[in-house]
């Protein structure tokens, strides 16, 4: 057994001497995040006589550059795969060259030599007795920097972490090495607010047992894992992982046990965080840090199954073209690892490429524009978005028209810019000039239940939207010729756009619309439908159902009308009325099962049910007419 | 406001004692709710598609007064 520490004695030298072989022109890899080399580069940057026309490469710097007034100082030329805050202030003075790129494009665009590297300068761990050093918290690009690079300098620092995968380098690798012995950089997500926490939620609502989780560098996906604390056995491969997954580790949420590839293992490429999370990954063979283009490729991401990737985005226009890393003409962000994601979650079987933003800027410009403008650059095609996620809920995009993309698309707006959207839709031939939205709220994912039906099957009983027409077409030719009639007390060959939109495009006041779908949200099948329309005048309100052949007879029916129910009683609503053809048995015996005091009387054509709900109180609805009057009597 | 209009509401088959097949359509005057149901507001009108009258009989029994034809609903 080997224990004597491996000398590196030779090669250990101050930083200035390490550097001062450098010469002008040269160019110099960064390691990535908080594994910068920080007394590497303030050498540098104190170096005299300066080297003329250094360029620096980077992924990635927090805590790199000094800072003077809060800004970035640095005397030389910084290239960059994505913009952070330490690096956007560079723009101005002509320093910074963004290079929109794929990160797991960099390694190739490196062994092909269009981007000679000369030197890298990087942050590792002390060696073990056999003379191997860890990269650390941040392995991502470094095996592909050392593999090109002519000349090799590490910081050694003892606070930095040993970490397992393919982060382990010999000594030889490096032509000087220097020690330093201060705290590794830490990073803390800023917390997010209000806005952001019911993105979140949103998100977290769509996440499932077994999932396995690409979180990104944004903040609100960062917030939805606080959300996730209820579920199971999930798993991480992600390009950086934060403190928040330790969180779930040590919760038992994250165990990693259904991931289809390197199962309980987490993977990563690189990680940002506290002490805490750094302790945590230390000589822990539960997490694997692997290169970059191992980790973010998108056959390497669908190959987990249920996939599960999460982007943060700037602005998206009406059509679903997403803005990642330019915003109303200002570089910041990056492509970064985001399109490898999106497409490898695409790919995977079950997988939810996610993107996800605020409706508005902190200005109170809408983030859904009509057309992304001058400035705002596309970092993610439309045809790769499957989900949007904003405060005011979940769009599906993938495989939708450009009609029905908008139509979604304003849903999730801000209710302050849908009006304007839509004009702007309309405007465009996005959506029919005859289009509007009835609602001006939030879609509600709190009124979502699901049920269990009497043959077995589960079904999700949810709010209507503008959107769902066209699948509620579907349910409507799905009906027999009696079913329209008894639904429509005619016969009816086809239900016209306008008339789609009353019954799903609705206020969710007085006119209120439930649907039962089965399947994943991205590939829902209407199975139900459920309406009431209420009249002010006597505050009771006419509902009409609608159900799938299939499902009729296994308690759809009881179930809308329970949840119908349940909504208009929070919203006081005195009670339903039901106009029944005589022949439709079940509709009669769904009626006379409505919660209240039920009524029933007949004309030649139609039996007319009335259900008084007991606990809403006639009192709170006083209403001086007739009408009303003559409901009371029944009720009595 | 509800509008009271005439609307064809149903169109069913019938046949004469020769067997020929007859497309009867079916109109009412009435108004539609706000949940698209339509409610009838007085006495169905029949024709054929070339706006031949027909006159119920009863719910199976339907004539066409011009030729004295009796038809029926095929049960």
């Amino acid at each position: 057994m080997i224990s004597k520490p491996f000398d590196m004695g030779p090669k250990l030298t101050s930083a200035q001497r390490a550097v001062s072989p450098i010469r002008a022109g040269s160019r110099i890899y960064i390691g990535t995040g908080c594994a910068a080399p920080r007394s590497l580069l303030a050498a540098l940057e104190t170096m005299q006589p300066r080297p003329a026309d250094l360029e620096f490469v980077s992924f990635l710097t927090s805590s790199a550059l000094p800072q003077v007034g809060g800004a970035s100082r640095t005397h030389y030329g910084h290239r960059v795969f994505f913009v952070g805050s330490e690096m956007r202030g560079l723009a101005a003075s002509g320093q910074l060259d963004y290079v929109p790129i794929s990160l797991e494009e960099v390694p190739r665009l490196l062994t092909s030599g269009r981007l000679p590297i000369d030197v890298a300068l990087l942050q590792v761990s002390p060696p073990d007795a056999r003379g191997f050093v860890s990269l650390g918290i941040s392995v991502d690009l470094a095996p592909a920097i050392l593999s090109v690079a002519r000349t090799a300098i590490a910081e050694v620092n003892p606070a930095m972490p040993r970490t397992h995968g393919e982060s382990l380098v010999h000594l030889d690798r490096f032509d000087a090495l220097v020690k330093v012995d201060a705290p590794v950089a830490e990073y803390v997500h800023p917390k997010i607010g209000e806005i952001a926490e019911r993105v979140a939620r949103y998100i977290a609502s769509i996440i499932e047992d077994g999932s396995t989780l690409q979180i990104g560098l944004g903040r609100v996906p960062n917030g939805a894992l606080r959300y996730l604390k209820d579920r199971r056995d999930l798993g991480i491969h992600s390009d950086v992982i934060t403190d928040g997954v330790v969180d779930l580790i040590e919760a038992g949420v994250v165990t990693g046990r259904s991931k289809s590839d390197r199962r309980d293992r987490v993977v990563a490429s690189y990680c940002l965080g506290t002490r805490r999370l750094y302790d945590f990954i230390d000589d822990n063979p539960g997490f694997e840090f692997l290169p970059i283009d191992q980790v973010c490729h998108p056959r390497e991401v669908s190959n987990q199954s249920r996939m599960v990737s999460i982007t943060q985005a700037f602005a998206i226009d009406l059509t679903g073209q997403i803005c990642v890393d330019q915003f109303e003409g200002e570089f910041y962000g990056g492509v970064s690892t985001q399109v490898g994601f999106m497409q490898g979650a695409a790919r995977s079987q079950d997988g939810k490429p996610i993107v996800c933003l605020s409706s508005t800027t902190d200005d109170g410009a809408s983030r859904i524009k009509p057309l992304l403008e001058a400035g705002d650059g596309v970092g993610i095609a439309r045809s790769d978005v499957h989900y949007v996620i904003t405060e005011y809920g979940i769009a599906y995009l993938f495989g939708k028209s450009i009609r029905e993309r908008a139509l979604a698309l304003i849903e999730v707006a801000h209710p302050r810019w849908r009006e304007e959207l839509l004009k702007a839709a309309k405007k465009l031939r996005y959506v029919r000039a005859d289009q509007y939205l009835a609602s001006q709220v939030a879609y509600s994912v709190d009124r979502e239940r699901t049920v269990t039906l009497k043959n077995g099957s589960k079904a999700m009983i949810r709010p209507a939207r503008a959107s769902d027409a066209g699948a509620l077409q579907g349910l409507f030719h799905r009906l027999s010729d009696e079913d329209v009639y008894t639904r429509f007390f005619r016969r009816v060959r086809a239900l016209s756009y306008q008339e789609l939109q009353t019954l799903c495009n609705v206020n969710h006041e007085t006119d209120v619309a439930f649907l039962a779908v089965i399947g994943p949200r991205e590939n829902e099948k209407i199975i139900g439908s459920a309406c009431y329309f209420l009249n002010p005048t006597n505050n009771l309100a006419e509902v009409a159902f609608m159900v799938a052949p299939e499902f009729q007879g296994a308690g759809l029916g009881t179930a809308l009308q329970a949840c119908l129910q349940e909504y208009a009683m929070s919203r006081n609503v005195r009670g339903f009325v039901f106009e029944i053809l005589p022949r439709n048995t079940s509709m009669l015996r769904l009626a006379a099962r409505a919660q209240g005091a039920v009524t029933t009387s007949r004309d030649e054509e139609v039996v007319h049910v009335t259900a008084l709900f007991s606990d809403t109180g006639s009192s709170r609805s006083p209403l001086p007419n007739s009408k009303d009057a003559h409901a009371r009597q029944l009720a009595a | 406001m509800e509008n009271r209009r005439t609307h064809l509401v149903d169109e069913f088959k019938l046949v004469d004692d020769h067997g020929k097949e007859y497309t009867v359509f079916e109109y009412q005057e009435g108004t539609e709710k706000p949940s698209l149901k339509w409610i009838k507001a007085g006495p169905s009108q029949f024709s054929l598609s070339d706006g031949t009258t027909v006159d119920k009989l009863d719910d199976n029994t339907f004539k066409i007064p011009t030729i004295d034809r009796v038809l029926r609903r095929q049960l």
